[in-house]
């Protein structure tokens, strides 16, 4: 669950300090998700990463800059992410729209060919351009459409105190569309901060680990400065460092609309 | 006996001698027929041969599966499916190339993995072939290199999605997938140097990607896995895992494959038509002279059979003038099909940018052209000499012709109201008295010219035809985008002057499925109010705007088994939808399918979007075309004047062909009426003899002969049109069939083309009978004391 949404938290401790005091006095692994999930999002927001590509070696492969827009509207999220560089890359945009439906909708638009494509149930453990996340690395918790499970509390490598919960696709859309056996999500107490994940793919193997490297607060949230996605199997790194982030700002609908997508 | 074996076979010898001409015109008429069958589908060989040969030295793919383009680590691995020897996965993408004058033009680009699968290979002819270590050094066409001076070495600048490459000339080179010069697939006419194909390494475009983008795999399958639609069926849904599947295409489907075979489909199926005319014009000549000759030696073999000769001998002497005639025919046969195997097949080549065959005849053409000619030669002999064996010695001797003179009662009436003009009388009698020699004549005649007629008719329409699909559009500029763009971003083609309206395209491949089978087929949307296209519609109508309904060419709907009415399901990557064919059209595109525009955009989930633009833009001029084409996203201009110019000059190889067998044709009836004035004139050479006696000079016997054989001669010719006309709606029926709709379409040039010559030549035809009476001293004929 890679925030390019907002990826908000405890700035909103205030705001989530009920659910997660309750949370911590009953750590049922569904209010955890719920109050990480509430904790995280505002209603618009604005951000500018760089997103590095690093080899198995280490060695740079690419590196390139986007930007994503958040919007939540009546009974739905709008995400849209669209890349600034290099310039062969430059108006690719992904738009993903979670309308509380078994699917997610998500967009993605190449200027290789100029088509706005609906990334289908089926292609949403796809690789997505070339870097190690998958579409579905995008989407949130979903939570109606999971089944979550308290593992365990484990301190991370940062030193952050975590829920471990294990999430398994209990939907049957959700289940067919999903790369993964399960997920398991490293939540921190202090954040709400979901800031590890491990993903195991459907041979029940460590297939990526998602990590957060340092969260700062932005408002009332709180956010990563640094983070990271490393591929298991191959070694591979996509690495993203958040240049700005502006939140709960005045945003257009037009920001996270097929036609601003397409380049409008 | 060896003396009276080699008496037969002298006698036979001389009969030869004195039929030369005559057996030397049958001799011709078959072995130009001979001639052009073998050199024909010899060179229809030829050029399938090259594409054969191509295909296989550089290994063509047996199947293509296209996707939206995707990170290579998306597609799945196809190796596991049965009857795969191997596959890669390439990026093709449109994009424009920039020449060092600045001249713009719409490129295919393939960037394929090195070291590559061995799958579409290029075959180098200039230069040296990709290396992985220079991404940026590609391959060009050799079509568009040498219609434009590009050569090994030269800086071009490559434009493809937001990026633009600057590339370096590495080699010059051919793909089986590109073998012939590529065609706009709106319009199916391959035009040499109006498009470019790049070949570059993959890393061309990852490197500045940071992965491998990807949009088509490409398959090498065993040759039954190649030949079974399941396999087919198998890679596509693999690929449906994990990609956005476009399209599934068998090799068949490959523009130019399907050029070659469809624009060679349609000739071909002139020629087996041409032969037979050809044929059966030798048959009518041949039969009539052999019978003739037969009956003129009755009395001669009714002797020797008296004398004892058995007639199994006396039928095998009978056979050396045909054994002369199938060996001349035979000489005859091998320069003319040699000339028509290099003039066709070089022609056709060089027009569609082919690389030049290899000149061969093909055996079994040639295998067939001999026995042919062996069984022509028999069926024309047949009959008179089965006679030989019916013969009575009694009955040979008598003299067996037949008489003339009991005459109907018109032709005593035509004769008496012809009685004041001796030069017209007497040549009409003549044909009368030998009406059914006239009446083969006449009808040889008539076939040969008619067969000639119909070949301009059949062309004429043909190209009429394709003319006429684009003139009943009106749209007189076709734009096509190298990638879809947005309703709101026609501004500044509405701007363009002189345009009077705009109609949106959108066109994408989808999938059709009815009972059972499966078509790809691309589909194109109109605008339903007022399309500036017109199909030819052969049953049904348009669907209009609230349609959802389809309009199928008419081999999609036979190949899927569906008429007007019927439901099919239409599949668009991962979409399904159900539609009714609304209508059956006939057009120069295979696969090709239109619906509402709206429609369309829903299928291909493209919203706002087209690809392609057709402008009321009457007598374009240079500079609106320049502006149009400088336009961002313009892939190609196309003037529909120009279409039409191609197709006109594609088609003029097959034009030239119908020049040479006109000519033939001409020659064919001049052999016809000089065999038949000869015969007649013989027959009635002692009645000349009487007219020279009692005082007719030797011009007017002369006269009277070309009188007669201009009678027929013209009369065949008149008769010609309406036997060219039928010959011509069977074979434009035969190619509507195998191609597009095709209406016979009579004009005045079809008609005098071949006739005007031919009755020119009339006269020349009249010179040997003539000869043949004027020629032998009066003295002499009265000796021979057989006249009056």
């Amino acid at each position: 669950m890679i925030r390019f949404r907002p990826l908000a938290l405890a700035a909103g401790l205030a705001l989530s300090a009920l659910p997660f005091h309750l949370a911590v006095a009953a750590p049922d692994a569904t209010a955890i998700v719920k109050d990480s999930d509430a904790a995280m999002k505002p209603q618009t927001e604005k951000t500018s990463y760089r997103m590095t590509l690093l080899n198995t070696d280490g060695s740079v492969e690419q590196v390139r800059t986007f930007t994503t827009y958040y919007h939540r509207g009546k009974g739905e999220e709008r995400t849209l992410q669209k890349f600034l560089s290099p310039p062969v890359l430059a108006e690719t945009g992904l738009l993903i729209v979670e309308a509380g439906q078994p699917e997610t909708e998500t967009w993605l638009y190449l200027p290789t060919n100029r088509r706005i494509r609906r990334v289908a149930g089926q292609d949403k453990s796809n690789r997505y351009m070339g870097t190690e996340f998958s579409y579905e690395d995008f989407e949130d918790y979903r939570m109606p459409y999971y089944r979550f499970q308290t593992v365990g509390e484990k301190r991370d490598q940062k030193g952050r105190d975590c829920w471990v919960i294990d999430a398994v696709a209990a939907a049957p859309a959700q289940i067919a569309a999903t790369g993964y056996a399960r997920k398991q999500y490293w939540i921190d107490k202090k954040s709400l901060y979901p800031v590890r994940v491990e993903y195991y793919a459907k041979d029940q193997q460590l297939e990526k680990v998602f990590t957060v490297h340092t969260l700062r607060a932005v408002g009332r949230y709180w956010r990563p400065e640094s983070e990271e996605i490393r591929n298991v199997r191959t070694g591979k790194v996509t690495k993203l460092d958040i240049l700005s982030n502006e939140i709960d700002i005045p945003l257009d609908e037009r920001y996270v609309s097929q036609r601003y997508l397409r380049g409008d | 006996m060896q003396t009276s074996r080699s008496t037969l076979l002298t006698r036979a010898r001389r009969d030869a001698r004195a039929l030369r001409l005559r057996l030397l015109g049958i001799a011709a008429i078959l072995g130009m027929a001979v001639g052009m069958y073998v050199g024909v589908n010899s060179a229809i060989q030829a050029l399938h041969g090259t594409q054969d040969t191509y295909y296989r030295a550089l290994r063509m793919a047996d199947a293509e599966v296209r996707f939206v383009p995707d990170d290579l680590a998306n597609v799945p691995d196809f190796s596991g499916i049965p009857g795969v020897q191997a596959w890669e996965a390439r990026l093709t993408a449109p994009g424009q190339l920039v020449l060092p004058d600045g001249e713009i033009f719409p490129t295919a680009v393939v960037a394929q993995p090195l070291p590559a699968a061995g799958i579409n290979e290029v075959e180098v002819n200039e230069g040296t072939p990709l290396d992985p270590a220079q991404p940026d050094a590609v391959l060009l066409d050799r079509n568009f290199a040498s219609s434009h001076g590009v050569a090994v070495g030269d800086r071009l600048t490559l434009r493809m999605g937001n990026a633009e490459y600057a590339l370096t000339v590495r080699g010059i080179g051919v793909s089986p997938e590109y073998l012939i010069a590529p065609a706009s697939p709106s319009f199916f006419v391959p035009v040499k140097g109006s498009m470019a194909v790049v070949w570059a390494p993959i890393r061309m475009v990852a490197d500045r990607l940071g992965f491998t983008l990807v949009n088509s795999a490409v398959f090498r399958l065993t040759p039954e896995a190649a030949a079974d639609p399941q396999v087919l069926q198998a890679l596509s849904q693999r690929a449906e895992g994990t990609l956005g599947v476009q399209e599934a295409l068998p090799r068949s489907e490959n523009l130019g494959h399907m050029f070659l075979d469809v624009d060679l489909g349609a000739f071909s199926v002139f020629v087996p038509a041409v032969i037979v005319v050809f044929l059966l014009t030798a048959l009518t000549v041949g039969f009539f002279l052999i019978y003739r000759w037969v009956q003129a030696q009755r009395q001669t073999l009714g002797l020797l059979l008296a004398l004892g000769y058995g007639r199994w001998r006396l039928l095998a002497a009978q056979l050396y003038p045909l054994a002369l005639i199938a060996g001349a025919a035979l000489l005859i046969a091998i320069p003319v099909s040699v000339a028509v195997l290099a003039d066709f097949a070089l022609t056709f080549a060089n027009t569609v940018g082919l690389p030049s065959p290899r000149l061969a005849i093909d055996p079994t053409a040639a295998l067939h052209g001999v026995f042919g000619l062996m069984a022509a030669v028999a069926a024309m002999a047949a009959w008179p000499l089965a006679s030989v064996l019916r013969l009575s010695p009694a009955a040979a001797i008598r003299n067996g012709a037949s008489s003339d003179r009991d005459g109907a009662r018109w032709r005593t009436r035509l004769l008496h109201g012809l009685r004041h003009r001796p030069l017209v009388v007497y040549p009409v009698r003549n044909v009368i008295r030998t009406l059914h020699i006239g009446a083969m004549t006449t009808a040889a005649v008539a076939l040969a010219i008619g067969v000639s007629i119909s070949y301009f008719i059949a062309i004429g329409s043909f190209n009429t035809a394709i003319v006429k699909n684009f003139e009943d559009d009106r749209w007189s500029v076709s734009v096509d985008f190298l990638l879809p763009v947005w309703q709101d971003e026609l501004g500044r083609f509405r701007d363009t002057p002189g345009v009077r309206r705009i109609e949106e395209v959108l066109q994408g491949p989808v999938r059709l499925e009815a009972n059972g089978r499966v078509q790809p087929v691309t589909v194109t949307g109109y605008d339903p109010d007022n399309t500036l296209r017109r199909p030819t519609l052969l049953r049904g109508t348009l669907p209009g705007g609230g349609d959802n309904a389809i309009a199928l060419e008419h081999k999609t709907a036979r190949a899927l088994g569906v008429e007007v009415g019927a439901p099919v399901r239409l599949v668009s990557e991962d979409r399904r939808f159900e539609v009714r064919v609304a209508a059956i059209y006939s057009g120069v595109v295979p696969n090709l399918a239109y619906a509402p525009l709206e429609r369309v955009r829903g299928w291909l989930d493209m919203p706002e979007q087209l690809t392609g633009i057709l402008l009321d833009l009457p007598d374009p001029s240079a500079e609106t075309l320049r502006h149009l084409k400088r336009q961002p996203l313009v892939g190609g201009v196309t003037p529909k004047s120009l279409t039409v110019d191609q197709v006109k000059k594609t088609s003029s190889e097959e034009v030239e062909i119908i020049y040479v067998a006109a000519a033939f044709s001409i020659i064919v009836c001049v052999i016809i009426l000089i065999a038949s004035g000869t015969f007649t004139v013989g027959e009635r050479r002692e009645q000349y003899t009487t007219l020279r006696t009692i005082g007719f000079a030797d011009r007017t016997v002369g006269t009277l002969v070309l009188i007669e054989l201009l009678l027929l001669g013209v009369l065949g010719a008149a008769l010609a049109p309406a036997v060219g006309y039928a010959i011509a709606s069977y074979l434009l029926s035969t190619l509507s069939a195998a191609w597009f709709q095709v209406d016979p379409h009579v004009g005045w040039f079809d008609i005098l083309l071949p006739t005007i010559p031919l009755l020119t030549l009339l006269p020349l035809s009249a010179l040997p009978p003539i000869r043949s009476v004027v020629r032998v001293p009066l003295v002499t004929a009265l000796k021979q004391r057989n006249y009056g």
